[in-house]
């Protein structure tokens, strides 16, 4: 009766309210028993990868379809497909395909399809686990130049590849080798070239600078053509398009009529070299080593070739795009390596040709010098010390080229010592200094031997110099070998300095950024941003800055101390008026301090929400947060954590280095060393020569 | 009984029905890490995250995990009708949550009325990544299992793939994850909300400044 009244008072909502209670009690036991997955309905399969580009509009599907991890609930999941305006081009017909209800698909309008990139957003509600996820990824299609972004491979992306350094250094061998053979063998035999002895000593030698000039102009046409090859390969995405990628770099950019270049100059010199080789001994009238008409003609056509061909390189060094000081840059960078090669090279002619060849030389020359001066110890003495005025004056000229180079791409203690390039050329030079200490040597025995050769035999010094005197020739040939091996590696340093990207040319890109004015035609825009959160400062470069395929940088800064300790650097994206969803990706680790991404990220014109986190073994992640809008210069977001260093203000400060007096120091030093070295070493030639009877 | 007095239990009822319900299905949205273990030659299901996800900073929450044993017929599946909830489990596991350089142990307790459920409570004053340590013994078998949230939400792995963990625990399969603590700052309105760590730190930059001058 109270249960009827109970009902009776209350009515139909009590009815109502009771029905509600018996569905809440059968939908929390149902729910209780429930063994949650706690899984996500995400994308296993894609029918179009994220940022894949697909070459032409005909070949874009008619449908895009996701398999997704859990059953998708189609009432609520979507996959929506927009262009770059924002407009759909799907028709909004998702829908669940195949057997096990994972795989949904949409068609697509195929009219709306143009050249661009597509946003493909996508969200399920997972029927296994009511779980909601979304995400977007990007594809493109057609010619994504222009305002979409530029494809990867057209960018102006430099990483360290061990297999371009392995391919470029036989080249820088090549030049050196065949640089130096060509100047010592005009330079080296002047003086037996007076005493009419030019031609038999040209005879004797001219075999072993054919094989030093032809095998090296081979190799360097191979490597050459190599490397071009090679460089089609990095840049082609599957294996069918690397013919179509090989073409485009021959013909559309300078690698192709560079190569020509390289290859028409390794003819010359093949040719030259053979007609050098082809002049019979006493051709010439006047019985010079170097007849006007034969040999000089010959060895310098392969001197202008071998010159054109380290030209060829200098112009595509790192110095070359040294902003405001690419000319100099490269004049210095040509001039580094031409006098590297005439020193190394020098050297590789001595140790190959000169040493091989001295007892034949010794003899030849015999009848035409001093009795008393007739041993090979003599022949030996005035090529060396001949050679040791170009030695000395080529290392002041390196070192003084060298110093400029490396002010102008390292600014810093930081950069030295912190970037790729900074300890790659850390090893050149440690390398290069025991050379130098064994140049030295050399010199101190020249003079020693010159001492022991043309003091009297009564004199007191030569006592002392005698045990000294009698190992002195094949102790100097062992040393210039061991000299001309350390060289090998120095050369092979320096091939992988030009695979290095200096730490300067990364700021460049990111001064880039400055203004649209001081950005040169047909450079893309790009954003550059100093973001600071907990103190830890980074540059944050996004190029292209437009819609379609952007590569984001992250920099963090050298000072920074814990750059050890970053365990991962991912963005996220989204678009601000929540069009799309989240686009997010992992920032590949290039060194320890720069991290990057490429892919379709800017998809769509407006405004957008960018947060970069970068997580840290040892500390909290580092949260940076700042808007972007595609259309018009980049605005910073509300967070406070987030400041601005205008690189206008301090873009200029950066590219002066700290070493500038350092080197204005330093530079005055060689001069006046260079040049003390350089006359006495003149004068030392100028006492054997008159030893010897050799003066003009 | 008066209509008033009738009302009123209506009333109350209704609103612990929402509220259970409320709960019940809070907790099925939840995005976690699921690891399939065999652990002394038994299989286990255990899944951990966040309490009350999606979790932003100062916001009341902790580690979870959900223990069970696999269905010897299907260990794979985790829904399997013979998976059951492991109870007790609070006396020999605790948890050790570590942010940046920061570590410290928390007890679990069982979670009310949801036996194999399991809770360490805290509130996360940092935007970073957690990593929630499940440590002790199950079976008789020291275990130690390492949860780390993702900052790619809704990422989870998925893999069937076997790995020897440490003497006696080999782990057999994992599902999903779970994201990191969110910073309130997207979703600070109508005015920014700044976290109580950020306030500390702008109070003590002022003390500083203000020593300085």
């Amino acid at each position: 009766m109270s249960h009827f009244l109970f009902f009776n008072g209350i009515k139909s909502s009590s009815i109502v309210l009771l029905s509600l209670f018996i569905m809440y009690t059968f939908l929390v036991v149902t729910l209780s028993n429930t063994v949650f997955v706690y899984g996500h309905a995400i994308p296993d399969t894609y029918s179009l990868e994220p940022n894949s580009v697909i070459e032409k509009q005909v070949s874009f599907p008619t449908n895009i379809y996701i398999i997704f991890s859990e059953r998708p609930d189609p009432k609520i999941s979507y996959i929506h497909v927009a262009d770059s305006a924002g407009q759909r081009i799907d028709n909004d017909d998702f829908n669940i395909i195949g057997q096990n209800g994972r795989q949904a698909a949409v068609t697509l309008d195929t009219s709306l399809i143009r050249d661009g990139i597509y946003s493909i957003s996508w969200q399920a509600l997972s029927l296994d686990d009511g779980h909601v996820a979304k995400g977007t990824y990007v594809v493109g299609v057609g010619d994504l130049t222009g305002n979409q972004g530029l494809p990867k491979d057209t960018q102006h992306e430099e990483q360290f590849s061990p297999t371009l350094a392995i391919l470029k250094g036989p080249i820088i061998i090549g030049e050196v080798v065949v640089l130096g053979a060509v100047i010592s063998q005009l330079y080296l035999w002047n003086d037996f070239s007076r005493l009419g002895l030019g031609s038999a000593i040209h005879s004797l030698s001219k075999k072993r600078i054919l094989v030093l000039v032809a095998s090296s102009s081979i190799v360097m046409a191979i490597f050459s053509t190599t490397l071009l090859m090679y460089q089609a390969v990095l840049i082609s995405e599957k294996e069918s398009n690397y013919f179509e990628k090989l073409s485009e770099l021959f013909f559309q950019t300078s690698n192709g009529l560079l190569w020509i270049l390289k290859l028409v100059c390794c003819i010359v010199l093949l040719s030259s070299i053979y007609f050098y080789n082809k002049i019979p001994p006493g051709a010439s009238k006047n019985n010079k080593l170097i007849s006007t008409n034969g040999g000089t003609a010959s060895l310098c056509i392969s001197l202008i070739a071998i010159g054109t061909f380290i030209a060829v390189n200098s112009s595509t060094s790192h110095s070359s795009s040294v902003e405001g000081w690419s000319q100099l840059g490269i004049v210095m960078d040509f001039i580094h390596t031409a006098i590297v090669s005439v020193w190394i090279g020098g050297l590789v002619y001595i140790s190959y040709v000169f040493f091989p060849n001295i007892y034949r030389i010794t003899d030849t020359v015999s009848e035409k010098i001093q009795v008393q001066q007739k041993e090979q110890k003599s022949v030996e003495l005035i090529t060396l010390a001949r050679f040791s005025i170009l030695g000395t004056i080529s290392i002041g000229i390196i070192t003084l080229t060298g110093l400029f180079l490396a002010w102008l791409h390292i600014h810093s203690a930081g950069e030295l010592i912190g970037s790729d390039y900074g300890k790659t050329l850390i090893v050149k030079l440690s390398i290069a200094l025991p050379v130098i200490i064994l140049g030295a040597i050399h010199q101190f025995w020249i003079t020693r031997i010159s001492k022991t050769l043309f003091v009297k035999k009564d004199c007191k010094e030569i006592q002392n110099l005698k045990k000294f005197n009698l190992r002195s020739p094949s102790t100097l040939k062992s040393t210039i070998r061991i000299e001309a091996i350390l060289m090998l590696f120095l050369l092979s340093a320096a091939s992988l300095l030009t695979v290095t990207s200096p730490p300067t040319q990364d700021k460049q890109v990111m001064h880039g950024a400055m203004s649209d004015e001081s950005m040169p035609t047909g450079i893309p825009h790009v954003f550059f941003q100093t973001l600071d959160t907990q103190g830890v400062p980074i540059n944050f470069l996004v190029a292209p800055f437009a819609v379609g395929f952007n590569n984001f940088t992250v920099n963090f800064l050298n000072e920074n101390q814990n750059i050890s300790k970053i365990v991962n650097v991912s963005i996220e994206l989204k678009k601000t008026d929540l069009s799309l969803s989240t686009i997010k990706a992992n920032l590949e680790r290039h060194n320890d301090t720069a991290f990057s991404a490429y892919g379709g990220y800017l998809s769509q014109e407006g405004k957008w929400d960018l947060k970069i986190t970068v997580q840290r073994s040892d500390s909290y992640d580092l949260n940076y947060r700042l808007g972007l809008s595609i259309n018009d210069s980049a605005d910073i977001g509300d967070n406070d954590s987030i400041k601005q260093t205008g690189p206008n203000k301090s873009g200029n400060k950066e590219m002066i280095s700290e070493f500038t007096p350092w080197v204005i120091l330093l530079s005055v030093v060689l001069i006046v060393m260079t040049g003390l070295f350089s006359i006495s070493a003149y004068k030392r030639l100028k006492a054997i020569q008159g030893q010897l009877g050799l003066q003009k | 009984m008066e209509v008033k007095t009738k009302l009123t239990i209506i009333s109350i009822l209704v609103s612990i029905m929402f509220g259970s319900l409320y709960s019940v299905t809070m907790q099925n949205v939840f995005a976690h890490e699921s690891r399939l273990y065999s652990i002394g030659n038994k299989d286990y299901w255990i899944t951990v995250g966040s309490i009350g996800e999606p979790v932003f900073v100062d916001d009341k929450s902790g580690a979870e995990a959900f223990i069970s044993t696999a269905d010897p017929a299907n260990p794979l599946d985790s829904d399997s009708n013979g998976t059951k909830m492991m109870e007790g489990l609070e006396k020999t596991l605790k948890f050790e949550i570590s942010a940046g350089d920061k570590k410290k142990v928390f007890e679990i307790e069982p979670a009310w009325n949801d036996p194999g459920h399991y809770e360490a409570v805290f509130y996360p004053t940092v935007e970073t990544t957690y990593n929630y340590r499940l440590f002790g013994t199950i079976n008789n078998v020291s275990v130690s299992f390492d949860f780390q949230c993702q900052t790619s939400e809704g990422e989870g792995q998925q893999e069937n793939s076997t790995k020897q963990i440490s003497e006696g625990v080999t782990q057999k399969a994992q599902r999903g994850g779970f994201g990191c603590i969110d910073s309130r700052a997207d979703v600070g309105f109508p005015e920014p909300y700044v976290s109580n760590n950020e306030l500390v730190h702008m109070i003590n930059k002022t003390k500083g400044n203000s020593t300085i001058e």
